[in-house]
């Protein structure tokens, strides 16, 4: 206890400096600026911010980074109760109840619920989080190299399972972002593949190109409509005195809270399932639960709490399996490892040992940036209802135009705007015939991580596949590969042929 | 039938026809290098290889249904589903032309410039848009270009391409 101690106050001087202060500030407004306008989520916000974060140091990198991230979460719920769109995907059921509610003549009260909600479950996640940090890495630590290689297939794994409709498609994309990061230099011996040449390619795909180039790229070019760049919708107005009454209208349902908190972390620990998974999650428990269930979808202030509460608990849960075992559990956490490869950290179970202030810096950062995003979110709330109606014909140019320099600016490339295109059109691509991008960014983020750890454990063993099987630990992380890729279909199959024996029973 | 099928997977499966393109490129440009550097990518690319067949076959099955289902549609006398062949992906003239700005933008830099070049783009892109209030077209133009050169080339220090302005600035 007294090492987490000693952690927490190391973790807390590194965050309680002027300039990590300010960078939170600054990562806040922006978060909340851009989850409320839809098309802009988290994962692709971070994704922008990643070459801005090429000034500040690690730990100032880290910080901007998650204040953006928890920030976003709350944004997405402005847009979605003030004009029946989610701004942030971890909204989708925040508008169930948030949109009747202003239909209702209640838009501040509804949005004081969702900041109240969203405060109080990103803090009691961070907490917990911050308490089990060490202990997981401690654990984490048993990890040999080819456990790593074998979690990280097992990362890719559960996001094909749980995130894609289709789940062939999903395989395929991660397969091929695993593909795309064995170009350039092999390794252990430095052989390049795939170069054609460049030699911009020798230590493989620029991280930051690549993550503004599948995001933003498709995100923007989707906005674009053919009738005009202005958001339907008419946003309601909002005063001070109606967020506050919501707020204290939120500490109201003190189980709901902590019930949607705590499922919101558990969800986001495990890879994959996303914050719009925590939030629909949640939403139906506290439907379950509540006894005005008969209210939701009708303006029930516990759904409000149940999604908010959920999807910014998630951003705690999410960072913890990032950062102590190197598996992104959502897009946005792949962007938070990117932003640690930028700044030559390898993620994994060893980060504890190297960067154990920072890690833990980074939860006191989610900590600090919950209560600014309530303090800001408190005056940007009662503004956002003119921000939200921004003319996208405006924001489409900027966004394209910092995401060619953000690309150049990384390595002083002009190579590097030419690969933001190439994967903005590949993003666009596939997601206009149905393949989901992230499990290909994710692949390209753990790629590295997986062919590293693959080739030491094959010069360990030398050349025997049967180290992967050696210890108890690997073969427990295979029954869950297997586990994993095969459960939902085999699930899916049961319930099926339970179908057609219940008519004949 | 065929052109209905090219249709159909381009649309649906055009993910699997880049892949199979990038495994055969991948695998022609690395064939000659040692064993040992190539072991983990034959995995993986046996994986990709694996994953791109059951891909297009899952395509051939997806089609056939699509095709039962329009010979339903139009026994039914029902109206035919056109979309189910339409394969320009989403892709709309404004679409298209702000794709076509930012393809050229990274291209032009270097000869252009950082900041005409930028001015440029964010006033044609907007005006292409349909935003006619040149006044605040042009001052988000300056003041989004002024932004972006303070950040990167004053507050980080990264030299943007100067282009047409290097004996100016």
């Amino acid at each position: 206890m007294s090492e987490i101690m000693q952690y927490m106050a190391n973790g807390a001087a590194t965050v309680f400096t002027v300039n990590n202060l300010l960078l939170i500030v600054l990562g806040t407004v922006i978060g909340l600026v851009a989850g409320s306008i839809p098309g802009l989520n988290a994962g692709n916000t971070c994704a922008m911010m990643l070459p801005i974060t090429l000034a500040f140091p690690v730990s100032g990198a880290l910080v901007f980074i998650v204040a953006v991230y928890m920030s976003v979460q709350y944004g997405g719920s402005i847009s979605a109760i003030l004009i029946n769109t989610p701004g942030a995907s971890g909204a989708m059921a925040t508008l169930l109840d948030g949109y009747p509610m202003c239909q209702q003549g209640k838009p501040a009260q509804a949005l004081g619920i969702s900041l109240g909600a969203s405060t109080v479950g990103g803090i009691i996640a961070t907490i917990i989080c911050i308490v089990v940090l060490k202990p997981i890495s401690q654990y984490a630590l048993q990890f040999r190299t080819v456990d790593i290689f074998l979690l990280a297939l097992i990362g890719i794994s559960v996001i094909i399972v749980i995130s894609e409709k289709d789940p062939l498609k999903g395989g395929l994309a991660g397969a091929m972002g695993l593909l795309m990061a064995a170009i350039g230099a092999e390794p252990t011996y430095g052989s390049t593949r795939l170069t054609f040449g460049f030699f911009e390619l020798y230590e493989g795909i620029p991280m930051v190109a690549c993550m503004c180039g599948v995001f933003a790229f498709p995100a923007m070019i989707s906005l674009i409509s053919e009738k005009d760049g202005s958001h339907a919708g008419k946003g309601a107005e909002v005063g001070l005195g109606g967020i506050l009454q919501g707020v204290r209208l939120s500490l109201r349902y003190p189980a709901a809270l902590i019930r949607s908190a705590l499922i919101g972390l558990f969800v986001g620990i495990i890879p994959g399932a996303g914050v719009n998974a925590a939030a629909l999650m949640s939403y139906s428990q506290a439907r379950t639960w509540s006894k005005n269930r008969d209210n939701f979808g009708k303006g029930e202030p516990e759904g409000i709490i149940a999604s908010e509460a959920a999807n910014n608990a998630v951003a705690a849960g999410a960072g913890v399996n990032a950062l102590t075992i190197g598996i992104p559990g959502s897009n946005t956490a792949a962007v938070l490892l990117a932003a640690l490869t930028l700044k030559g950290i390898t993620p994994g179970p060893r980060i504890m040992q190297a960067y154990g202030n920072e890690v833990y810096g980074v939860f006191i950062a989610l900590l600090v940036a919950t209560v600014l995003m309530f303090v800001f979110g408190l005056g940007y709330t009662a503004l956002a209802s003119h921000i939200i109606k921004v003319d996208l014909s405006y924001m489409v140019p900027a966004v394209m135009l910092i995401c060619i320099i953000g690309s150049y600016a990384t390595r002083g490339l002009i190579f590097d705007s030419y690969l933001f295109i190439v994967f903005g059109v590949l993003g666009y691509l596939m997601v206009s015939s149905g393949y989901q991008y992230a499990p290909l960014v994710l692949g390209i983020v753990m790629g590295p991580i997986a062919e590293t750890n693959f080739a030491i454990a094959m010069n360990l063993s030398g050349g025997s596949y049967g180290i992967m099987f050696e210890t108890g630990i690997s073969r427990v992380i295979w029954v869950v590969l297997v586990l994993t890729l095969l459960g939902p279909t085999l699930m899916k199959k049961m319930k099926k042929s339970d179908g057609k024996k219940t008519p004949e029973t | 039938m065929f052109i209905k099928f090219i249709k159909y997977s381009i649309k649906e499966y055009l993910f699997a026809y880049f892949s199979l393109i990038f495994l055969v490129v991948y695998w022609f440009s690395a064939h000659t290098l040692p064993y040992n550097a190539l072991r983990y990518p034959i995995i993986i690319s046996m994986i990709v290889a694996v994953l791109i067949a059951a891909n297009l076959v899952n395509c051939v099955v997806k089609f056939r249904r699509e095709l039962i289902a329009e010979r339903e549609e139009a026994a039914a006398h029902e109206p035919v589903r056109k979309a189910r062949w339409d394969c320009v992906l989403g892709l709309t003239k404004k679409r298209l032309g702000v794709a076509v700005f930012t393809l050229l933008h990274p291209i032009l830099l270097p000869y252009v410039g950082f900041i005409p070049l930028s001015l440029i783009y964010l006033f044609g892109v907007s005006y292409f848009l349909g935003i006619r209030n040149y006044k605040v077209m042009l001052l988000y133009s300056i003041a989004v270009t002024a932004a972006l050169y303070g950040i990167f080339e004053l507050w980080l220090g990264i030299s943007l391409p100067q282009g047409i302005l290097e004996t100016f600035l």
